[in-house]
């Protein structure tokens, strides 16, 4: 599996520069309707394509790198199929990215009941409170949970890039997203930068069924233009700012496209 | 009195800043792009955000302006043996004197409530939360009563307004009343105060920034209803000569706050929606974001002026010493359920249940997370869930429905559906949760971050039917993400939240109240809309479609008596 994924990866590569055909065979990049499958403890989140089912992840807590999407609204997923049996009876996608897409979709309602065969005993949190600290988080109170603070950097100063993820079409910053404007704005006032360089980016998703879905055009703009305001609004130098971005949509490979999608921060000493 | 435009000139120097970035702004994107776009500009086009400088926040020139046109009236001269009647009444009036002690308790329907003055008796004789602010004979105290839970109940406005011929300054006509232009003497033009204990916050149109400059908002905003009449009033309304819009709120217990103010003070960003943090302007520090309704003032202090020159009509902003003092009161009060309605204390000897009372309140820790079984949002109740024989042991067969009430509270999951800046934060829509999923601070059951979320109060469709209440339509600009939940066009009572940042998705978002003193202070929710604690558990059954049993409602309800 490794080697020809990778070989796949390559092929891929290659053709998405060229023709952009299709995403690989491994991989399943669609727009459906996110499906709620209950169980007895939380809820498997499903999307089904082309007759089939895949699972896309399980409710936690906000602490997971894998959050859930909404109903009442289309998801845009991008993952790979894995070899893990099924669960809640979907093909099992992994790693996969799902975005929520901003306009409403009201025909997007679909609650399965719990059925016994579904079970999911891997969830490291119920749909309660959690046994003490958060579902990927250390135990409030013991030592992993206060990691010592990262040494204040040292001259000479090296230039440092920050990157916003964005889910498609989402033209704003959100509250973990938000993560990486504060390690921004941190570094940026320990070495006193000079100049803090924004750069908005608009991406495309190479489609299972090709071809690519773009996102939409001047959302490069409005991602690099929020960043540069919100850097000025919590307190950084307007003068030192200089925003810019690229409307053309960035290339697709149907398997990194959602890291594309993005706004960097170079901050320069 | 202030000069407001005195009040609004603070800064306005760094406009100028604002204008150049912008230019840079578009000419190295013109430069960068390949393909130059029009259109689309930034949704978020603003410079600066909502928030204070000094001790004034970017709103209250333009509020203050407004509570200068209303009238005063000079009629507050006292009822006859009003010492007498205070005595007899639970009311404390401004300035009347006297002592509130380090510990007194009030009756109530559920038992009674206990005010603990953690710094000892207070000599309110001069001391700015009781003393008159203003011309118009308000005091802090007037609006937050020890009695009624530091806020006030509507039945004891009845109250007042029948023994004072409506005269009582709490019926000041700049927000004690529908509208200030309507009839002072006739209960109909205070009827939104007298029948759900609601005051007029008037706030102005588009919101402002913490330098008294304009926001640029992501919605326009149509009065749809306006039953009182101010919302379109000539010199009070949207359409004045300072734009105003008025929504009707609860006042919030003003005890127990050391809770609601804790910070860390480090975020930079909110951690609900990634705008930037409300900024505490005398120490850079970011703040709670957890008090008033659509967390418009950063501190005590921002809001106690605000409260001066607005509710008291104050003709000044009171001096550094008198803020201090009543911050420094409020930091040290606490109100909390004290006696079941045996007459006995709700905790024993050993302060169990730990959470409950009002001396576990003042000894409690602030800033945890009560989500979880270490350290749960009311710590635990096991003790109590004995269930006897109900007729031969009243008192344990209530104790025992609290602890099963704290049990549906804390564990009982059902589907959270379309509540912003819940379902928004990472768990999707639905989400399988409970209760302590939003009110997940430990000792008071508000959500430890920024509280503001919509549950659906105020906006269609789940806000109950109040014809008496204005009603806007908004509808938001379509260069922004529609409202994940509610689409572009939105019918609200109050838009919460986005009053003062101009959000599209923060309309009807509503800060979260404690939950403590709650047998003294109905009705509930920012706008009344529950009249007593089963209409609150009625609220979330139907919004939530959680299908309780009638012991679980009766369970959640005990619970909530005890708090
Ligand atoms: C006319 C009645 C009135 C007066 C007088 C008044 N308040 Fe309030 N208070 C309110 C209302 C109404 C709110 C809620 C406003 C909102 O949510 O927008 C409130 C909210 C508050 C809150 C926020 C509590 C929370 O947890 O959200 C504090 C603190 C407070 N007031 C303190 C004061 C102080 C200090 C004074 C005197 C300087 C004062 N108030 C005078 C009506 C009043
Ligand atoms: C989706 C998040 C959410 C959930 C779940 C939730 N609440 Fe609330 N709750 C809120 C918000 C937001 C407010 C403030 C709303 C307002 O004032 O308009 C609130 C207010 C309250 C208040 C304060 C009333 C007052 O005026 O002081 C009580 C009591 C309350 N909720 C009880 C409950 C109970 C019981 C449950 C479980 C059945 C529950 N809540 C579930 C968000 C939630």
């Amino acid at each position: 599996m490794g080697k020809t994924g990778l070989m796949a990866v390559t092929a891929c590569l290659a053709l998405a520069s060229a023709a952009q055909a299709a995403a690989p065979a491994t991989q399943r990049n669609f727009v459906a309707c996110p499906v709620v499958q209950d169980t007895k403890t939380v809820p498997c989140w499903l999307a089904e394509y082309k007759g089939e089912t895949y699972y896309l992840g399980i409710q936690t807590d906000i602490s997971a790198e894998w959050y859930p999407p909404f109903l009442g609204h289309k998801a845009m997923v991008e993952g790979t199929v894995s070899n893990e049996p099924r669960i809640c009876g979907g093909i099992v996608l992994k790693p996969n990215k799902v975005s929520v897409l901003p306009e409403l979709a009201p025909e997007c309602t679909e609650m399965r009941p719990e059925r016994a065969e579904y079970q999911v005993p891997f969830a490291p949190r119920g749909p309660g409170p959690s046994k003490g600290g958060l579902a990927f988080a250390p135990a409030p109170g013991t030592a992993a949970a206060r990691p010592p603070a990262p040494a204040a950097p040292q001259p000479p100063f090296q230039a440092r890039t920050f990157t916003v993820p964005y889910d498609f079409d989402t033209p704003t910053v959100t509250g973990r997203t938000s993560r990486a404007l504060q390690q921004a704005v941190t570094y940026a006032r320990a070495i006193k930068a000079s100049s803090i360089e924004v750069m908005g980016y608009r991406g495309q998703v190479l489609m299972t069924d090709g071809p690519a879905r773009e996102e939409a055009p001047g959302i490069a703009q409005v991602r690099a233009q929020q960043v540069g305001e919100l850097l000025g609004q919590v307190g950084i130098a307007p003068s030192s700012i200089k925003v810019a971005w690229k409307d053309a949509p960035e290339p697709a490979d149907g398997i990194t496209d959602s890291t594309k999608r993005r706004t960097t921060i170079l901050v320069k000493p | 009195m202030p000069n407001p435009d005195r009040l609004l000139s603070a800064s306005r120097t760094r406009l100028l800043g604002a204008v150049a970035l912008l230019g840079a702004v578009a000419a190295v994107g013109l430069a960068m792009a390949a393909t130059p776009r029009t259109g689309a500009p930034s949704p978020a086009a603003n410079e600066k955000t909502p928030g204070a400088q000094g001790v004034i926040a970017g709103q209250v020139p333009a509020q203050n302006a407004q509570a200068q046109r209303a009238p005063v009236r000079t009629s507050a001269a006292p009822v006859k043996d009003q010492a007498l009647l205070n005595a007899l009444d639970r009311w404390y009036s401004a300035g009347q004197g006297g002592t509130l002690p380090a510990l007194r308790e009030f009756d109530n329907e559920y038992g009674k409530l206990g005010i603990i003055n953690a710094a000892g008796a207070i000599d309110t004789k001069g001391h700015p939360f009781f003393e008159p602010l203003g011309a118009n004979g308000r005091g802090c105290v007037t609006c937050h009563q020890p009695a009624y839970g530091m806020s006030v109940s509507a039945e004891s406005l009845q109250h007042r307004w029948k023994d004072t011929n409506g005269k009582d300054p709490v019926f000041a006509m700049v927000d004690g009343a529908n509208c200030p232009g309507l009839p002072a003497a006739e209960r109909a033009s205070h009827s939104l105060l007298l029948d759900r204990g609601l005051f007029r916050v008037f706030l102005p149109w588009p919101p402002k920034n913490a330098e008294g400059g304009a926001l640029k908002p992501e919605f326009d905003i149509e009065v749809v209803r306006d039953p009182a009449g101010c919302n379109t009033h000539p010199v009070y309304g949207i359409k004045s000569a300072n734009p105003t819009i008025s929504v009707y709120r609860r006042p919030r217990p003003a005890a127990n706050l050391k809770y609601v103010t804790a910070s860390n003070g480090q975020a930079l960003f909110i951690g609900k929606n990634g705008m930037p943090a409300s900024i505490d302007p005398e120490t850079g520090r970011s703040t709670s974001m957890n008090f008033m309704a659509d967390a418009r003032q950063p501190t005590l202090k921002t809001q106690a002026v605000d409260a001066a020159l607005n509710h008291g009509q104050a003709g000044a902003i009171p001096s550094a010493d008198a803020l201090k003092k009543i911050v420094d009161f409020e930091m040290q009060v606490y109100s909390g359920q004290r006696r079941d309605r045996w007459g006995g204390r709700l905790v024993d000897a050993k302060g169990y249940p730990h959470a409950v009372g009002t001396e576990n309140l003042r000894d409690g820790r602030t800033g945890v997370l009560g989500d979880n079984f270490t350290t749960p949002v009311f710590l635990f109740f096991d003790e109590w869930k004995k269930a006897p024989d109900a007729k031969l042991d009243p008192k344990a067969a209530f104790r025992a429905s609290v602890a099963r009430g704290a049990d549906v509270f804390f564990t009982r999951p059902f589907w959270i559906t379309g509540a912003m800046h819940i379902n928004t934060v990472g768990l999707g829509s639905p989400t399988k949760r409970t209760c302590a999923t939003c009110h997940n601070m430990h000792m008071t059951a508000m959500d430890l971050s920024a509280g503001w979320m919509d549950l659906g109060t105020t906006n269609a469709p789940w806000a109950n039917e109040s014809p008496e209440l204005p009603l806007f339509k908004v509808t938001c600009h379509a260069d922004v993400p529609p409202h994940p939940f509610l689409g572009r066009v939105i019918y609200t009572q109050d838009p919460g939240r986005a009053l003062i940042s101009g959000k599209c998705d923060d309309v009807g978002a509503i800060v979260m109240e404690q939950f403590r003193g709650l047998s003294a202070r109905a009705p509930y929710f920012s706008n009344g809309s529950a009249k007593n604690l089963r209409e609150i558990v009625d609220f979330y059954d139907r919004r939530f479609n959680i299908r309780y049993s009638e012991q679980e409602k009766q369970d959640l309800i005990n619970f909530l008596s005890v708090l």
